[in-house]
């Protein structure tokens, strides 16, 4: 499997204090690699350090399999935070200023990368006059300028509104799909990232708390029973032995989640209910994205 | 680094402070000749002796104001606009990056000093004629155009520090004007008081930029002048470039 990004004990000190700690990731090509974090959680500061804006304290970064980071980042394309551009440009002489530094001189380039992020080349309106969307659009038209491979796009949907961020995902989804750009995309709005991501990185406090890939969060997020009981552990004994359920678990609030055979709710309530113990509530929940966050960062009690 | 330059070369001609400037400058030089004329013919009823009288004059300060300008904020917008960004994410080397804001801005630097001693000397020569000249006049007036230049690009230099340093165009200008207008006033009162204080006598005024430049313009160079007047350009040049590569290196990109 090849890996664009890598990065092995990674970690910046900012006056004594970690911002990013320690941190080994690793971001496949092809992924749309979810970053997830709280604001200050040291996202911004770890791609910084990615793209050569900061220095780390200590670690290393690989991208594409190389530390010749300096050759590399010529296949990387970068939108940290705000939008970067010339205010006083049109959106063609921003890119013709892009195109210039990275010695491009087919003019057609502009055209059809500003045709890519659904921006008109012709538009002769200044940068300064875009709504915020669409500057958010030249931002990544800017970072698609020699054909990078690798894209960072920090927080690319803070402040906008709803049309705005369905764009910018149909936008990003088409990148990475049709022309095969691998995403770093970092976000602290869950319910976006997971509409997006193919893996997904989780940094708390400067420290990456968990990876994992869609498919094992569909399975953790499943669907399940959630049942408050006078005595968890000895319900999920009575579970186990009667009806063969091995996943549950005991909640830090003392409820029981099972996993399995939720559509039996009714039967397993008798059960729990003639042997003697009270339940006080039953019902089926299903977790996202932003509970497996929470708990992956404030913890959990597993029976 | 040629790209760069090409990059920052096409950014320059979309700033529209750089041609504000050159404009009001023009005026400006076009200007103070009519002024110097209604003057002359005020207090001297004598023809006057033509333009190459002021040729000289025309190469000190008087455009480093509008360098200090449009220098600030070509070097520190790209930090608040975020496009510095752009440039540093792409592999490009922090001394690559510097130094080719600080040869634009020279170039800028010498395009206002051209274009302000061109003017002056255009509309002196269509009002007075250009005059006679004695022997050994273009060999000073070379000498003088090259040590001006040389400390117009030391000065120029030292606005790209702060600019790099400062990061914002308000307080880049800011800085950078003040610096102008009373680093020379600053160190007579350090002066003064190192008299005052420790009766020392140390004429450190003479080693400021815009002393040499004063001194130089109003001609009659000696071996001395000449040669202050280089080290001096020289040195403010080479520190502060290389103290403005080392910061930019030292200091992440946010």
């Amino acid at each position: 499997m090849e890996y664009v990004l890598r990065t092995d004990g990674l970690t910046k000190l900012f006056s004594g204090r970690p911002a990013v700690n320690n941190v080994s990731l690793s971001v496949k090509k092809g992924d749309i690699y979810g970053f997830i974090g709280k604001n200050g959680a040291g996202k911004t500061t770890l791609i910084r350090m990615a793209v050569g804006l900061a220095a780390p304290t200590s670690g290393s970064i690989e991208l594409f399999g190389s530390n010749n980071l300096k050759k590399q980042r010529r296949r990387v394309g970068t939108v940290i935070e705000y939008p970067a551009v010339f205010p006083h440009m049109t959106a063609r002489q921003n890119l013709e200023a892009q195109c210039s530094l990275l010695g491009i001189k087919d003019a057609s380039v502009i055209d059809s990368t500003l045709h890519i992020v659904g921006l008109n080349p012709n538009d002769r309106k200044k940068a300064k006059n875009f709504s915020l969307g669409m500057k958010q659009r030249l931002a990544i038209a800017l970072s698609l300028v020699g054909n990078p491979e690798l894209l960072f796009l920090d927080e690319p949907i803070n402040g906008l509104d709803p049309t705005g961020i369905k764009e910018i995902r149909t936008l990003i989804q088409t990148l990475n799909r049709e022309h095969g750009i691998t995403v770093l995309i970092s976000s602290h709005i869950l319910g976006e990232l997971s509409k997006l991501a193919t893996r997904y990185g989780i940094i708390n406090n400067g420290r990456l708390v968990e990876e994992f890939t869609a498919e094992q969060l569909e399975e953790h997020c499943q669907s399940s029973l959630m049942i408050r009981v006078s005595d968890p552990a000895a319900a999920s004994s009575l579970l186990k032995q009667q009806f063969g359920i091995q996943r549950a678990a005991v909640n830090a609030d003392g409820t029981l989640a099972v996993y399995e055979q939720i559509e039996r709710a009714g039967a397993i309530n008798t059960a729990l209910v003639s042997s003697g113990l009270t339940v006080d509530s039953l019902h089926v929940t299903a977790a996202d994205l932003e509970e497996y966050f929470i708990n992956a960062i404030g913890g959990n009690v597993h029976a | 680094m040629l790209k760069l330059l090409k990059s920052d070369f096409y950014k320059l001609s979309k700033t529209k402070s750089f041609f504000i400037c050159l404009c009001i400058l023009l005026c400006l030089a076009v200007g103070y000749i009519f002024l110097s004329h209604y003057s002359y013919q005020f207090v001297s009823s004598e023809p006057h002796p033509g333009a190459s009288e002021l040729v000289a004059e025309t190469f000190s300060a008087n455009s480093l104001i509008f360098s200090s300008i449009v220098v600030s904020l070509f070097v520190a917008c790209e930090f608040g606009f975020g496009t510095m960004k752009n440039i540093a994410s792409k592999g490009f080397g922090r001394t690559e990056i510097y130094l080719s804001k600080l040869i634009v801005s020279c170039v800028v630097s010498t395009v206002f000093l051209l274009a302000y001693s061109l003017a002056s000397v255009a509309t002196g020569s269509i009002l007075w004629g250009f005059g006679s000249v004695g022997a050994g006049y273009w060999q000073e007036i070379c000498q003088i155009i090259g040590l001006e230049a040389l400390l117009n690009l030391a000065f120029t230099s030292v606005f790209v520090f702060f600019a790099a340093l400062v990061r914002q165009s308000g307080g880049a200008i800011a800085i950078n004007i003040c610096l102008l207008s009373f680093a020379s006033t600053m160190v007579q009162m350090g002066q003064m008081l190192l008299h005052y204080l420790f009766k020392v006598e140390w004429d450190i005024s003479q080693y400021l930029i815009s002393s040499n430049i004063v001194v130089i313009s109003q001609g009659n160079l000696n071996q001395e002048t000449i040669l202050r007047g280089l080290l001096v350009g020289v040195a403010y040049f080479v520190v502060t470039t290389l103290a403005g590569v080392w910061l930019f290196h030292k200091r992440d990109i946010k």
